[in-house]
């Protein structure tokens, strides 16, 4: 597990407390770091979603007992021709799906060619991350388009770019408003951390 | 038996005219559109009736469904959008929502807070949520989106990077971000607890 896959877990609604997460953040202590900087936040989240769920059965046994004595009466859908939204918002709902579409499709084209050995894809991505860093950090442009750039908007799955890098542009805008000590104190380590284990 | 269909193969079949299976897309998603939307909007009728707008929406437009991608980020997709579209037109002006004649059958659907309260609305109405909403308000939108998507959608972050129409990296550092000041937010409030104490 790298510390992408780590900050995937520390965040997950529901398995931020798997073992193989426990493990990284025993040997890892920029994610443990993390962890606790988030933890005010993150606990806030959680045990509003466990006490949801646990109340959850009971919520979907309400609502079925609901739609069964309602049924009766009126479907939970109307019969197809009856005229129920504005064209609008119809007309948004197609143009999601034609977007949809067409970026699940980029994405699957983007992923298709031959899939490098493990190892040569490690390699890839720590030269990736050191290329990024490079040209985030020096402001360098190549101009290149940037959907060329590794890493840019479209990057697929499996390719992804380095969080904790992207990190620092992020924070140097001035619309986001932050505890800039602490979050230079967690993001910058975990750029190190993250090449390490991307890298090994 | 429903339970067993992915969300793909209900849509073949509600395209194919088993129009009242789309119930089971209702039922997995609701809640989380639910908790997305009153986390966002409060206990408004107006976060009720934007959830059923999406599902209406997806409902109509379901013959331009493709299985190639998840139905769940399509609904999200349609649903943010018309957040976005009725803050807009809250902006301009207080407006009555688009009500359709399915509204009729809404109570079937979703129950109405003010008649009577389900578990889950009991939960959302604790003071731990009322001050988590208060502080995801104070969060740029995109970001208190994203981590609204995150936690109440559950959603992946390559769902939220493929609903948010922005990188995945975007998407993950959006969720940093946003905890990283929620954390902080909180902490000063249990600072000035301590203070007084
Ligand atoms: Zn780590």
């Amino acid at each position: 597990m790298n510390c992408d896959e780590a900050f995937d877990l520390i965040t997950h609604p529901t398995d931020h407390q798997c073992e193989e997460l426990q493990w990284h953040l025993q040997l890892c202590p920029r994610c443990r770091q993390m962890q606790e900087t988030l933890a005010p936040a993150l606990s806030s989240f959680h045990q509003l979603l466990d006490a949801s769920s646990e109340v959850d059965e009971h919520a979907n046994h309400y609502s079925d007992l609901q739609q069964s004595t309602d049924h009766e009466e009126l479907p939970a859908f109307p019969a197809a021709g009856k005229p129920f939204l504005s064209a609008e918002t119809v007309r948004m709902a197609e143009q999601a799906a034609t977007r949809l579409s067409a970026e699940t499709d980029m994405n699957r084209k983007a992923n298709s060619p031959a899939p490098l050995k493990s190892s040569h894809k490690r390699l890839m991505n720590a030269a990736l991350i050191l290329m990024a860093g490079v040209l985030m950090g020096w402001g360098i442009s190549l101009e290149v388009p940037e959907s060329s750039v590794p890493g840019a908007a479209s990057a697929p799955e499996g390719k992804q770019s380095c969080v904790w890098i992207a990190q620092r542009d992020e924070i140097s805008r001035p619309a986001v408003r932050m505890d800039k000590s602490s979050v230079n104190s967690v993001v910058l380590s975990c750029v190190a951390c993250h090449l390490q284990s991307t890298a090994e | 038996m429903n339970q067993n269909l992915n969300d793909a193969d209900i849509m073949k079949r509600v395209c194919a005219g088993d129009f009242l299976l789309f119930d089971e897309l209702v039922l997995r998603y609701r809640e989380r559109l639910l908790r997305f939307a009153w986390s966002k909007y409060g206990r408004q009728v107006a976060a009720e009736d934007l959830v059923q707008e999406a599902f209406l929406a997806a409902f109509a437009a379901r013959e331009t469904y493709n299985p190639t991608f998840a139905f769940s980020t399509w609904l999200w997709t349609i649903f943010l959008n018309l957040c976005r579209r009725h803050y807009k037109q809250q902006i301009r002006q207080p407006r009555e929502m688009v009500r359709s004649s399915f509204s009729a059958s809404e109570d079937t659907v979703i129950p109405e807070p003010s008649s009577s309260e389900t578990p889950l609305q009991a939960v959302l109405k604790t003071e731990q949520f009322e001050l988590l909403t208060m502080y995801l308000a104070e969060l740029p939108e995109v970001q208190a989106d994203t981590l609204r998507l995150r936690f109440f959608g559950g959603m992946k972050f390559t769902e939220i990077a493929l609903t948010m129409d922005c990188s995945l990296s975007a998407a993950k550092i959006r969720v940093k971000n946003g905890l990283l000041q929620l954390a902080h937010r909180f902490s000063e409030d249990t600072a000035s607890e301590g203070d007084v104490s």
